[in-house]
Parts: structure tokens; sequence; C-alpha cells
């Protein structure tokens, strides 16, 4: 109990919340701004190049599929063809190579832009989230209550985030030790050598493909709305928004939201001057206040 | 459509211009230019590659040999001579026995395969380096560019030639270079990818202009190679 009320001190809403009445059913409905363009953009860039690196990484393996030496030579597992991505070593490093460094830069622009912007601290695992891992982990597994959301993402959300970060540092850490060990030698030393870090870039791949296990996994189990957010931004009736009457009531139906009209701006939609004093939305949330744009939410 | 929303179709974009052949190819090029680049830059002349003792060698005869269509080409070893031609000031045909003239280097380092094995060897040999200077090779030249008896061909920049660890390798484990491994002379270049170590040397042109890049190379491997 202790924890949650912990976790419940400082949550971290996001910047932009709306909240309004469905005309039919007199419901109040809320839409949180959850994933900024910047972090949706990296999302589906990074989802490109994981496959990629993933499969074409695959390919590279099977030129040499042992962590032993050259003679004699042990296989460690054969890959299935269907798996691998560039026909042969030549093509498949091509791929890695050059998807490497979109990863690489990906990588650097999410991180830069998720300390600069204060973002971070929806995904990133601290010590007041510690508490709550386990009792989230005990009701996956049917062995507890729920517990009361009061962030975009729970504590094992948070853990789960945080953890495919450290592994993308990991699997960017041992690929340089392998691409450049004479030049970059410093970086192997800690890994145990350049046997050892192309060890741990394969324990790497094998962990992005738990934790992508999982996040699909969640993404099924959580429904359409947390899909849709990645792609918009906006999470539709978000969980840890306790449901309010709002403050300036204004009258939505589902449909415009995700049509993108809600907050569209007088000027480019002149019959909503009329409407003007209606249609600012209710704002919550600890973020910094800036009003919604038409793209934002289509 | 909005420059945004360019922006957000981009990754579909890039993958849609994966798809294509002839823009892959085109994106695959600028890529491993860039991978080279990347490689140039963070090269260091004065970085030694590791040496390692005794106790690490992999003996002679489990040091794996990467055929790549013979074993042994068939050279005459009494009568071999290395061509050396280009931006040199004497150009010709050199012996074993001039080579071998140049202070003798032996060291144990690690040969990196692209595949991913390695295996530690002594080799031993001239400096590259002494030999360009015995040739009066033009330092400022950008690319040496060597043919093989067996049909294989390399080509390297002067900075990696000039490497001190660079050799013109014609002894392993102290003995002279056995056939399987590219007798007379071959290359040992412990700053490279094992393919740009080209065995059974015939020629070795100093040249601003390469005329091809290499077997592998041609084929798709990364040219610069460093490691």
């Amino acid at each position: 109990m202790n924890t949650k009320v912990e976790a419940v001190a400082r949550p971290y809403l996001p910047a932009r919340i709306l909240r309004w009445q469905q005309e039919k059913t007199g419901r109040s409905r809320a839409a949180a701004y959850e994933h900024p363009l910047a972090v949706r953009y990296c999302h589906w860039l990074n989802t490109i190049s994981l496959v990629i690196l993933a499969a074409s990484g695959l390919q590279i393996f099977m030129a040499f599929p042992s962590f032993g030496p050259k003679i004699p030579q042990r296989d460690f597992l054969h890959v299935p063809s269907f798996l691998a991505l560039g026909g042969w070593l030549g093509g498949a490093l091509q791929w890695h190579l050059t998807f490497a460094w979109v990863y690489i830069a990906t990588g650097i622009f999410y991180v830069g832009y998720q300390f600069a912007g204060g973002n971070y601290r929806q995904v990133l695992l601290v010590r007041c989230d510690l508490g709550g891992i386990w009792p989230m982990a005990k009701y996956y597994f049917f062995r507890g209550r729920k517990p009361n959301a009061v962030e975009p993402y729970n504590p094992l959300q948070k853990l789960a985030y945080t953890s495919a970060i450290l592994i993308g540092v990991l699997s960017v850490w041992t690929g340089l030790a392998i691409y450049k060990p004479v030049q970059l030698s410093v970086l192997a030393w800690p890994l145990g050598g350049f046997h050892l870090a192309r060890v741990w870039h394969f324990a790497a791949l094998c962990l992005f493909a738990a934790f992508v296990m999982g996040h699909l996994t969640m993404v099924a189990l959580h429904g359409w709305s947390n899909l849709v957010s990645m792609f918009t931004g906006w999470k539709r009736d978000p969980e840890y928004l306790p449901e309010e009457s709002p403050t300036e009531s204004f009258e939505r139906n589902s449909a415009e939201i995700a049509e993108g009209v809600v907050a569209a701006s007088p000027q480019e939609n002149p019959k909503e001057n009329s409407r003007e004093d209606l249609d600012q939305p209710s704002y919550s949330g600890r973020g910094r206040r800036e009003k919604s744009t038409p793209s934002d939410i289509e | 459509m909005a420059r945004r929303d360019l922006l957000k179709l981009s990754p579909l974009l890039l993958a849609a211009a994966f798809a294509v052949p002839s823009w892959r190819a085109k994106l695959f090029g600028a890529g491993m230019e860039f991978n080279d680049w990347i490689s140039a830059a963070i090269f260091r002349r004065e970085h030694l590659a590791r040496t390692y003792s005794d106790a690490d060698l992999v003996p002679l005869d489990r040091f794996y040999v990467n055929t790549y269509d013979l074993d042994d080409p068939g050279i005459d070893l009494d009568h071999w001579t290395l061509t050396v031609q280009g931006d040199v000031k004497h150009p010709g045909e050199y012996t074993l026995v001039q080579i071998q003239s140049l202070s003798r280097q032996r060291q144990n380092t690690k040969h990196v395969c692209v595949e991913g094995w390695d295996s530690i060897g002594r080799f031993g040999g001239a400096r590259l380096a002494d030999f360009l200077q015995m040739v009066g090779a033009n330092p400022r030249a950008r690319f040496l560019y060597m043919e093989c008896a067996d049909d294989y061909y390399e080509s390297l920049d002067m900075a990696t030639a000039l490497h001190p660890q660079s050799l013109l390798c014609y002894e392993m484990y102290d003995q002279p270079l056995e056939r399987v491994h590219g007798a007379p002379v071959r290359l040992s270049l412990p700053t490279k990818l094992g393919y740009k170590s080209a065995k059974y040397l015939q020629l070795l042109r100093v040249t601003d202009v390469m005329p091809k890049k290499g077997y592998w190379e041609d084929q798709g491997y990364d040219w610069y190679a460093g490691i």
C-alpha cells in the first residue's frame, strides 16, 4: 500500500489532456497525448531497423555459427534461412552496416529528445517505481488485484522500456566492439575480449527477441487504442485519468476527435469561430501546456 | 501532402526504397561509403594491434586456410618475382632475396575473418612501409593495388600500407611460407579483415586510381575493411 502512495505522489502525466462529454450518451471522455511525434517517429523507424538488423545479423552469424575456435568448428545453432536477410554474408553485411547507423542515429536522437524535453519521466524506471513492479507482475499472472493506474506507464512497463533502452546500448556497444576490435579495443576489454563481445552481441539479440515478444503480447492484450496511440500520439480514455466532470464542458463525439477537428484553430476553420469559447479543451497535468494543433491529433 | 506528413511517412518511404533493387544498390553504396569514411577516420597510424605471447598461438596445422578457389596456383618459387609498377621511382621485378634483405619483423597477431572467427598466428616478413621506401613509392599516392597468382586481387589505402605492423609476409611460425598460406609472399595486415591479406602476390602497383577494388569487394564486401 505504501509503495502505491509513493507512486501516486509524483505522477508524470502527459502535457496535453483533452476531456469532453459524449453527445449521445453523456459519458465523460478523455484523451491524453502520450507519445510526441519524435517518440512515435523513433519508435517506428527503430522497428524497421531492428527487424533488419536482427535478420541480417542472423545471416552474418550463419557464416560462422559458433562462439568457439575455427578449427575444430562446433556450430552453436542452425539458423533457418527464412529468418535471415541478405542472401549471403556480403549482402547481409550491407544491410547490417547500413542500418546500424540508422539505428544508432535514432537511438541518440531519441535519448537526447527524451532528456531535453523531460519526457523521459514517462518511461524511465526510478527508485519509487521499484515497489510497484511485483504487484503488477503478480496481476499479470492472475495472482493479485490490478494496481491502480496513476501514470501512462505502470512500473512493470517502465522496467520493460528502460530495459529495452539498455539492451539497445548493449547492442551498439558490443556491435562496435566486434566491428573495430583493433581501433576500439577498449570497448571489448570490459566485455572480456573479442570472442565474448560476439557472445554479448548475440545475447542482446536474444534479449530484444524476449522484449519484443512480451511487448507484442501486451499490445495484443491491451487493445486497439493502445496501438493507435503509437500512430496518433493520443490515447483514448486512459485508465490513469480518473473520471471528472470537465471544468469547461464542451460537446464532442468520438468521431470528431479521430478526424482531428477538436482543436482545429479558428483561423483554419472559420465556422468554428462562433464556438471558440467552447472549443478550448481543458488541460491538466504537470507538463508544458501547449495548445494542440490539428496535426497532433489526426 | 504537408511536409509534416512526409516526415511521418519517411520510415515507410525508406523501407520502400530498399525494396526497389536499383535504389537498394545505391543506398547500400552510400551506406558502405559511410562505413569506409568512419573506418578511415578512426584509423590511428600509431595505434598497434595487440600482439600475443607464443602460448596464445594457434598451432600452424590448425590455422584455418580460407580457400577461394585454389590451394596452390603452382608458382615456380625459384623464379618468382614481385612486379612493382605505378607511382614509384624504381619500378621493376623484385626477388624474394631483395625483400628479405629488409629488416625482418616477427609478430604474433590476430587474423580476424569477416565471417567472425579469428586465429592468433605468428607472421614474419618485411614491413610493407620499408619495401615501399625501397622501391621509392610516392607516399602521397592514395592506394596500393595488388594482383595474385590465383587471380585474386586486392587494394589498400596508403595509410594502412604504411602502418608499422603491415607486413610483406614470407614466414609463418618462423618457417618459410607454405604454399597453402600463399607462398612465397603474402600480406599480413593486423588492422584489416582477413580478406585484405592477399596471398600469392605477383604484382604491386602504387596508384591514385584503382582499376578494381578487390575480389570480394567487387561482390559486395566492404572495401576499407578496417578493424
